[in-house]
């Protein structure tokens, strides 16, 4: 019978490289393995960090039906791992940042405080504040505070401090404006157009070839 | 002498520290011929054939060697299928088990594929013995032996597919197949009896990350020896094109189909009407449009018979590229069972939420500045189940499908959406690139492949027929000469 290895023996900084190995052993262990759920939890949030949202999909889908199904019906004071995951990676794929913020935050007080768990949802909700703020950087020009916080999972408050921090100016309305963006040509750009400026002339070279 | 003494004699006489291809030419010309005759004792004293029980998609192309002659089944569809392997070659009982414990299955790759398909072909072996044993062939294979014995290779790779459908599990010798499917050629661009197998028991076990390893080179090269089919080519394409689409690499998926579409065969293939259908989808989501006539290289004779198999999305198709939201609302209401018939149903449901992008995406031509609640009079959300207009147009600039910016500059004032100019990013840049350095590839094979077509027997011969027909350069007095030169201009694009 296989034996699959407990997951607190693992590193504690978790990585994909000492989770994908252990994929083709996780289907073969009796579904009443609590490590089961547990790995593919882990395993997910760590696609997400690395920003492959698309493979943890498949991995939940991959995950057997009889682990999912064994993972719900545990009867335990803290949430269940695996749907726990699962319901993290459907508040991602649909953009529900709030339910994505609020069942982290649940998470969190559910699990020991330096378990991989732990180490991994913290990296997650940092990792998705980071994203998030250069989508917000890059989608909004002004907005109401109250909308732009949900992307943070913070208070307005709080949202209000940190985007203040980063440059942005807050009206006593709560409507946040982001900073004027420089339009001097820098150095990179100038070094894009020369590369762009060589790929045109080549294009051009092997229309005429 | 005892011919099996022999056998185990030649076998040791091998320099097996010679190249591979050193090593296979050795095997088949010492020890192949011995297990050959075997074979040939074997199949006279009437002790029977090699039943391999094969099961899933691959049952289809067992069947024959030769392009089908008419519709097949759904593609992707499983049967089991009984076929009759008459072996070429025989081990004999007592060294199957020598074989595939005492020797390097990188070294006598050939054998250990006869024995295991002469030990687990014929009864209920213990799959836990058979899975442990192919595991060490596959990781350790050498391409150039197993092209010795196609016929048994392919037959092997059969029985694992079969043996990883029974017990539920597609996903455990997956690894050990992308590599059998790599190790074919060591340029990887030659079709090997592996590639369509292990791209469907991907497709199964849901490891679409792990079939772009196997997709990331382009296939041109095929060689029906190795025991390859028509039908190997029209799956491997299709079913890549699949992989492509989880991965929603729609125009890649799209270049796929499109080989599908272009392969010769009279009448056409389900395979190849099953592509089709999902061309159409695939062409609405990255065009808004379809194309009313397929690749410029298919069979006109065909297309028709693909038409009349792809009406409703045909249908589909023109009631999304009107732009009314109630005809293609009804159409939808009228056809969507279809769609789930063929499995295509989550692409449909895409070409749904694309329909709703292009009509936001439209307002770009007319529009810089344009406020939420105009968009919101415009926006159609067909099923009705999807987020607000506002959530839509967000999800839409935080996915890269629009270069705009929401500006609100107080809480009571309306949103106004104001529409970006796209700016080329360092991205962009490396990307065209990567396709610039694949089309020199491209070209460069091309070529190539071009000079090998130009001095190929058919190809003269064919050239020397019709130049000997009347107003050709023969009855000009023209010599072989005259095609000096010829060659060049073939190659120009």
């Amino acid at each position: 019978m296989a034996f699959f290895p407990p997951i607190d023996s693992l590193s504690q900084s978790l990585s994909l490289s000492d989770l994908e190995p252990l994929e083709s052993l996780a289907q073969c262990v009796p579904i009443d393995d609590a490590n089961v759920s547990r790995y593919y939890s882990l395993f997910i949030y760590c696609l997400i960090i690395n920003d492959d949202i698309e493979e943890a999909r498949f991995l939940l889908k991959r995950a057997s039906t009889r682990t999912i199904s064994a993972d719900s019906a545990e009867v335990t004071d803290t949430i269940a791992p695996l749907s726990t995951a699962r319901r993290i990676l459907t508040s991602l794929w649909t953009k529900n940042y709030v339910e994505f913020f609020s069942t982290v935050e649940a998470a969190l007080h559910s699990v020991p405080l330096e378990s991989p768990e732990a180490n991994l949802l913290r990296t997650l909700a940092d990792h998705v504040r980071e994203a998030n703020y250069k989508f917000v950087s890059r989608a909004f020009l002004s907005g109401a505070l109250s909308d732009i916080a949900v992307y943070f999972g913070i208070s307005e408050i709080d949202a209000k401090e940190f985007l203040v921090q980063k440059g942005w100016s807050v009206t006593d309305e709560l409507t946040v404006k982001a900073p004027a963006i420089s339009k001097e040509p820098t150095k990179a750009a100038a070094q894009q157009k020369a590369r762009f400026d060589s790929l045109t002339s080549l294009i051009t070279h092997m229309q005429r070839a | 002498m005892d011919p099996q003494f022999s056998f185990l004699t030649v076998l040791e006489s091998i320099d097996y520290d010679g190249t591979e291809d050193a090593v296979a030419v050795a095997l088949k010309e010492k020890v192949l011929p011995i297990l050959q005759a075997n074979a040939t004792a074997i199949t006279s004293s009437s002790e029977g054939s090699l039943n391999v029980n094969i099961t899933g998609a691959s049952a289809e192309s067992s069947r024959s060697g030769s392009k089908d002659g008419g519709k097949e089944g759904s593609a992707g569809g499983s049967r089991d299928t009984e076929k009759t392997l008459l072996p070429k070659y025989v081990i004999a009982k007592k060294h199957q088990d020598d074989i595939l414990t005492q020797t390097d299955p990188a070294r006598v790759s050939a054998l250990w594929i006869l024995a295991l398909t002469a030990k687990f072909g014929n009864q209920t072996a213990d799959i836990s013995e058979f899975f442990s044993n192919v595991n060490r062939l596959l990781d350790n294979i050498s391409g150039a032996q197993a092209k010795l014995v196609p016929e048994h290779y392919r037959a092997l790779l059969y029985m694992i597919v079969g043996a990883s459908d029974a017990i539920e599990n597609p996903n455990l010798l997956l690894r050990p197949l992308l590599n059998a499917a790599l190790s074919f050629s060591p340029s990887h661009d030659m079709l090997s009896p592996a590639h369509a197998l292990f791209l469907i028991q991907a497709l199964k076990a849901k490891q679409y990350k792990l079939a772009l390893q196997l997709l990331k080179y382009d296939v041109d090269k095929f060689d029906s020896a190795y025991g390859l089919t028509y039908q190997d080519h029209l799956r491997f394409h299709y079913y890549g094109a699949m992989v492509f689409i989880g991965m929603k690499q729609y125009e890649k998926a799209i270049e796929y189909l499109s080989i599908v579409l272009c392969a010769p065969g009279f009448p056409c293939s389900m395979v190849q009407i099953e592509a089709l259908k999902k061309t159409i989808l695939l062409q609405l989501i990255l065009y808004g449009k379809h194309a009313l006539r397929l690749p410029r290289m298919a069979n006109d004779f065909t297309s028709h018979s693909y038409r009349a198999f792809a009406r409703p999305y045909d249908h589909f198709a023109v009631a999304f590229e009107n732009g009314d939201p109630t005809v293609l609302k009804l159409v939808w209401n009228q056809i969507n069972n279809i769609f789930s018939a063929d499995g295509n149903y989550g692409l449909a449901l895409h070409s749904l939420t694309a329909f709703r992008k292009q009509r936001i995406q439209k307002l770009r031509k007319t529009f810089i500045t344009v406020p939420m609640e105009y968009i919101e009079s415009k926006d159609i959300d067909i099923l009705e189940n999807g987020p607000s207009t506002k959530g839509f147009v967000l999800a839409m600039i935080e996915d890269g499908d629009l270069r705009a910016k929401i500006s609100q500059k107080s809480s009571t004032s309306p949103i106004i959406v104001v529409f970006q100019d796209g700016s080329v990013t360092s991205s962009h840049l490396d990307e065209l690139e990567a396709k610039l350095d694949s089309v020199r590839l491209l070209n460069e094979k091309i070529a190539i492949a071009d000079r090998e077509v130009g001095q190929s027997r058919e190809y003269l011969s064919r050239k020397l027929q019709s130049a000997s027909a009347p107003g050709g350069f023969l009855s000009r007095g023209g010599g072989l000469e005259d095609l000096e030169g010829y060659d060049d201009s073939m190659m120009e694009l």
